[in-house]
């Protein structure tokens, strides 16, 4: 039997200078708009911060702050929690360009690898950000990486009826309305009809061909601007 | 950082998960050392995808002393998986139970032939 071996580099090299880390998250891809990198201890406070703003848990009702707040109660575990997590990638959004601080979070989820679907979910966490086309960037930008590098072939989001801000923002993205889950939300007292979207691989890739729409992944060199 | 590297039979493959593995000679095992994470995943996935443009490998992926295994980790797993067979070879896996349980967690483990450690 032939024998070789892989020793992964960060076992016993230092970390790789440049923009593959940042803080402690490692950047998994870019856009000359945005960068997505993966959760840094460093960004607790954001979620709690963000666990506890009610303008989120009304757009958006994340599942995963909700676990952060009511399951986890705020316990750092959470951390190790999120990052080992074989069955979802969540990403901190940072704005490329006049920006310190996180903009958002955005996360695939409940990822089922080999039969290649996902669901997605984004948040804009950053008032000054919203209507900034930070979100459609990163929800762009995780779908591309979803579909390139994990094999997915259809991503599906779900969005409270009278979020239209998020429903425009996956319309433009290449999401297609597919159906109505009938009061299937409560927010504030009431019941919410939630509307699913789909987008399917041939459809991203014929958005992205539009849009001349390109990424790089981890420190490769990212190529001109465009989308 | 990948150093072909003679060594001793580490592994000792045996009937796992309903399907007898008996790798011999044309085998060629691949032991990975410490974290399969975002930071690591995508050498693997290079590894496997030059192996894979061979046409027809067969390998042994012993990760028996993988340290964290993660959403990348697990895609890389079934990326070679998938690019290997697609060029009509094989792959196998040999692995600890922190690998077992990423792969359960993520309903991947149904899909690779595992060999027990021993």
């Amino acid at each position: 039997m032939n024998v070789l071996e892989i020793e992964p580099r960060l076992l016993e090299a230092p970390p790789r200078p440049g923009p593959a880390l940042s803080g402690e998250g490692v950047v998994i891809a870019r856009t000359h708009h945005v960068t997505l990198r993966t959760l840094a201890r460093d960004d607790l406070g954001h979620l709690s911060t963000w666990a506890d703003d009610p303008f989120l848990e009304q757009m958006v009702g994340s599942e995963l702050l909700h676990s952060y707040r009511h399951v986890y109660r705020k316990d750092p575990s959470f951390y190790e929690a999120c990052l080992y997590d074989p069955t979802q990638m969540v990403l901190i959004i940072m704005a490329n360009r006049g920006w310190t601080n996180p903009v958002g979070l955005v996360r695939l989820f409940n990822i089922h690898l080999l039969e290649g679907y996902a669901f997605l979910e984004t948040m804009v966490t950053e008032r000054r950000a919203l209507r900034k086309g930070f979100g459609v960037q990163a929800g762009k930008l995780i779908s591309a990486y979803g579909m390139d590098v994990l094999g997915l072939r259809r991503i599906e989001a779900k969005v409270y009826e009278y979020n239209l801000l998020s429903q425009n923002a996956l319309k433009r993205h290449g999401f297609r309305q597919e159906g109505v889950l009938r009061k299937a939300g409560f927010q504030a007292g009431h019941y919410w009809d939630v509307i699913v979207f789909g987008l399917l691989k041939e459809e991203l890739e014929a958005q992205r061909q539009k849009e001349r729409f390109t990424y790089a992944t981890g420190d490769a060199e990212l190529g001109d601007e465009s989308a | 950082m990948i150093e072909p590297q003679v060594r001793g039979a580490a592994v000792q493959p045996e009937i796992s998960e309903g399907r007898s593995v008996q790798p011999d000679r044309g085998w060629t095992s691949l032991r990975i050392n410490g974290p399969l994470t975002a930071s690591t995943a995508a050498e693997l996935r290079e590894t496997l995808r030059r192996h894979a443009q061979a046409g027809g490998a067969r390998l042994l992926l012993d990760l028996r002393c993988v340290s964290a295994i993660d959403l990348y980790g697990v895609a890389a797993l079934v990326f070679g998986l998938r690019t290997i067979e697609a060029q009509r070879g094989g792959m196998r896996l040999v692995m600890n139970d922190l690998v077992a349980r990423a792969l359960k967690k993520s309903e991947t483990l149904c899909a690779f032939s595992t060999c027990r450690d021993q």
